[in-house]
């Protein structure tokens, strides 16, 4: 992770406000500012700049848009979001929304098309919303961490082909998020167990399998509030169901921030 | 609309959609990908709702940065299907046919006519090489490092371009957020 100093920070605030910061500097920014009035200040200056540009050249959409806008909208009310998402929402969580995005546009789409057609819509954005609504329930969950949730990269190599996970610990809340990736599923009677190293002593997680594609998005509940000793965040394949302590040597790992 | 007042939803969207879609399509091309990225974006104004925050920058702020995350996803997808075989007629089916869209409301229009042609004016004020840098992170979602790699210039350079360029659009944009267009 990339230390910034303040001056740097502010330098960076135009192209933070045009979204052309790096993933790195994107974090930082976004961590800075929570608790940098002066700094977050600076950004919302620059903020009508990419508005006003978005503004520039009208074309007036078609009226089936909005009443299929409308129409979704009646499936359901807002969601609620405790916190404000633009204020807190670090850089990972639009990567992490990425997926969702996919879902959510190709079913806007669909949704729409279905509308003109007048036939399937009520079927097609139920299955939206609730999708939706799923992932938004993940993503409150990670918000509520506030200042409290730690971002674990384990495994994943600069080249972008090996295995990983992101492990996201709200220990305001003690839930966490693991998003696991190109981590092929495990063999029979072997799950994978996500370990916490505390004080040099592996704690368990999580106990999970990925999908035929390598993916899973584990939940996690009731795990520590304290992340006092954590050092890393460790993987490794045991007998289904886990295991009390680790029974082969973790082949990933990843340092704890700050440890 | 953070209440769950459908009614707001429809203002909101009555005040913004026009300019939101123009900019979205910008970016998607496709006129469908447009209005589907145009409806999704609402949508999670709308689900989303008290998660804006105004100290963070204006409605139309808050809303176009997520249209241009929703629409660059899409262009990108859209960039690699197109490598791997041609569009279909299928997805080049508009939701509503090319042109079909409502004409412009005629004080709006005069509006909108002023104010781009304001936005016009200041970005004709730039450099060239500056305007070249912000377009290129705005509309086609580059961060300083791609940018500097595209124009094979030192990356210092294009940060400073950047700055400048929105310190400047920033002075001569403010009049048009302060009269309440954003």
């Amino acid at each position: 992770m990339t230390r910034f100093t303040r001056e740097e920070l502010f330098e960076l605030a135009p192209a933070h406000a045009l979204g052309a910061t790096t993933t790195d500097e994107a974090e930082a920014m976004e961590r800075a500012m929570q608790s940098d009035p002066a700094l977050a200040a600076e950004v919302s200056a620059f903020r009508n700049v990419p508005a006003m540009l978005a503004s520039a050249a009208p074309v007036v959409p078609h009226p089936r848009v909005r009443e299929a806008l409308l129409a979704e909208a009646r499936t359901g009310p807002p969601l609620r979001v405790e916190r404000t998402v633009s204020a807190r929402i670090p850089n990972w969580v639009p990567a992490l929304l990425a997926a969702s995005v996919v879902l959510t546009v190709s079913g806007a789409v669909y949704g729409v098309r279905m509308q003109r057609a007048a036939e399937g819509l009520r079927a097609g954005n139920a299955e939206l919303t609730a999708e939706l609504r799923r992932r938004e329930r993940v993503l409150n969950s990670l918000l509520d961490g506030e200042g409290q949730l730690h971002l674990v990269q384990v495994g994943a190599d600069t080249a972008g082909t090996g295995p990983g996970l992101q492990f996201y610990w709200n220990a305001r809340q003690g839930k966490a998020l693991a998003h696991v990736f190109r981590l092929k599923p495990a063999p029979a009677g072997r799950d994978y167990q996500i370990w916490a190293l505390v004080d040099g002593k592996p704690v368990s997680l999580a106990v999970f399998n990925s999908d035929a594609a390598g993916h899973a998005l584990v939940e996690v509940e009731g795990i520590a509030r304290s992340v006092r000793g954590v050092t890393a965040v460790l993987v490794s394949v045991e007998p289904s169901g886990g295991s009390l302590q680790p029974t082969s040597a973790p082949f990933l790992a990843g340092t704890f921030p700050g440890a | 609309m953070q209440g769950g007042d459908e009614r707001a939803l429809a203002t909101l969207y009555d005040r913004h959609a026009a300019a939101l879609l123009g900019f979205v399509l910008r970016i998607v091309r496709e006129h469908a990908d447009a209005e589907a990225v145009l409806m999704a974006t609402f949508l999670q104004a709308w689900r989303s709702a008290a998660s804006f925050d105004g100290s963070r920058g204006s409605v139309l702020a808050w809303l176009a940065i997520m249209a241009r995350s929703r629409a660059l996803d899409v262009a990108r997808g859209t960039k690699r299907r197109e490598l791997r075989e041609q569009p279909t007629v299928d997805e080049a089916d508009p939701i509503g046919e090319a042109g079909e869209a409502a004409p412009v409301d005629p004080l709006a229009g005069v509006e909108q006519q002023e104010r781009r042609r304001a936005i016009d004016v200041a970005l004709a004020t730039l450099p060239a090489n500056q305007r070249r840098v912000i377009e290129l992170a705005f509309f086609e979602g580059l961060t300083h490092v791609e940018i500097a790699e595209r124009l094979t210039e030192p990356l210092g350079s294009v940060k400073t371009r950047i700055r400048q360029g929105m310190l400047k659009l920033r002075d001569l944009l403010a009049p048009l957020a302060h009269e309440g267009v954003a």
